[in-house]
């Protein structure tokens, strides 16, 4: 398997850091931009929003720090899968929820007959 | 086998760091790494359980969602990113400068990424102790006067399991880069063997990542 990173085969002197100091920045850069756009009320839009600021993130830690940008084969293979089944297991949940019948779902939340004030979820 | 061994390190000599059921250092690397990102798959469908709870009441109790995460020390929350972001900044350095050969310099690196480490911990303990004092508890003990929304005791559940299991990482992961501090001063590591720099490297930026995904959904609704 193709996994092997040709940089520190043989020392690692070949090894830059350039990366590393690239992914500080758009971590940084992001994080920022996160918090500002918080600060602002896009809608529904919010979410999305912060989420893909989030992916973006996530994927140069995980390419640049976590070194799968060089890394192929097994360990990509083993992080996509977990990242898929997570999906899997939240797209399923959700939309069993979204499709419930109101009494069976719990009082006070939306969509649920019972719509008062119930602070403690409990009817 | 024994004729692989043998020419290892282009040297001819075994690498003394090389277990003897591996052929060379590139495959005990190699399989070392497989199974730390094993492990981190575990991992993430551990936090997974979590993420899909999130989100599963988050749809049910939007109000909640949105007024308890106005109450959720956001300054705080940015801080502490970019703490464990400077902290995994600090990580990959530590292991450039281990190759390298600067034997110091790496040392110091890892201490102050430990240091963030502890350093998170404290903040976040500073945000627990003001939500205790509010009352911003999960279930029967939530009451915090200022968030009204049905399902709010949800929320603080979700939070402080979340964030709670997280820190749990953080420790742990704090106290990993501590031992391999040691281990690199006493000049362990080098740049024909650093894997366990490498492996707890995984595992510190593992815990950036999750955290990078719990500050928006949770300071920031």
């Amino acid at each position: 398997m193709a996994n092997d990173e040709h940089a520190h085969a043989h020392g690692g002197h070949q090894h830059s850091a350039r990366m590393y100091y690239v992914t500080y920045l758009v971590l940084a850069v992001c994080t920022l931009l996160t918090y500002t756009a918080a600060q602002h009320d896009f809608g529904r839009l919010s979410f999305f929003i912060g989420m893909l600021i989030a992916c973006i993130k996530a994927s140069f830690v995980i390419l640049f720090f976590m070194h799968l940008w060089d890394q192929k084969g097994p360990s990509r293979l083993t992080m996509a899968i977990a990242v898929l089944f997570v999906l899997l297991l939240i797209t399923l949940t959700l939309s069993d929820a979204a499709t419930r019948f109101p009494l069976a779902l719990p009082p006070g939340s939306v969509r649920s007959l019972h719509m008062g004030h119930i602070p403690f979820g409990n009817p | 086998m024994a004729e692989h061994a043998a020419h290892d390190d282009g040297h001819g000599a075994r690498h003394p760091r090389l277990q003897h059921h591996f052929q060379d250092m590139r495959t005990q690397q190699h399989a070392a790494r497989l199974g730390m990102w094993l492990f981190l798959a575990t991992e993430i469908l551990l936090f997974g359980g979590l993420f899909c709870a999130y989100s599963y009441y988050r749809t049910l109790f939007p109000e909640a969602w949105k007024q308890a995460s106005e109450h959720t020390y956001r300054t705080f929350g940015l801080i502490e990113t970019f703490d464990l972001i400077t902290s995994s900044f600090t990580m990959v350095m530590a292991i450039h400068f281990c190759r390298l050969g600067k034997k110091n310099l790496s040392t110091l690196l890892l201490l102050v990424t430990a240091s963030l480490g502890f350093l998170f911990l404290v903040l976040h303990g500073y945000e627990y102790y003001h939500e205790y004092l509010e009352g911003a508890l999960p279930g029967k003990y939530f009451h915090f006067e200022e968030v009204t929304a049905n399902g709010a005791p949800m929320f603080y559940a979700v939070y402080f399991l979340m964030t709670g299991l997280h820190s749990i990482h953080v420790f742990i992961g704090a106290a990993i880069l501590i031992v391999l501090a040691y281990f690199n001063m006493k000049g362990e590591y080098d740049a024909s063997y650093d894997h366990p720099m490498d492996l707890g490297g995984l595992y510190w930026h593992l815990v950036d990542l999750i955290w990078i995904f719990l500050f928006p959904l949770l300071y920031l609704v």
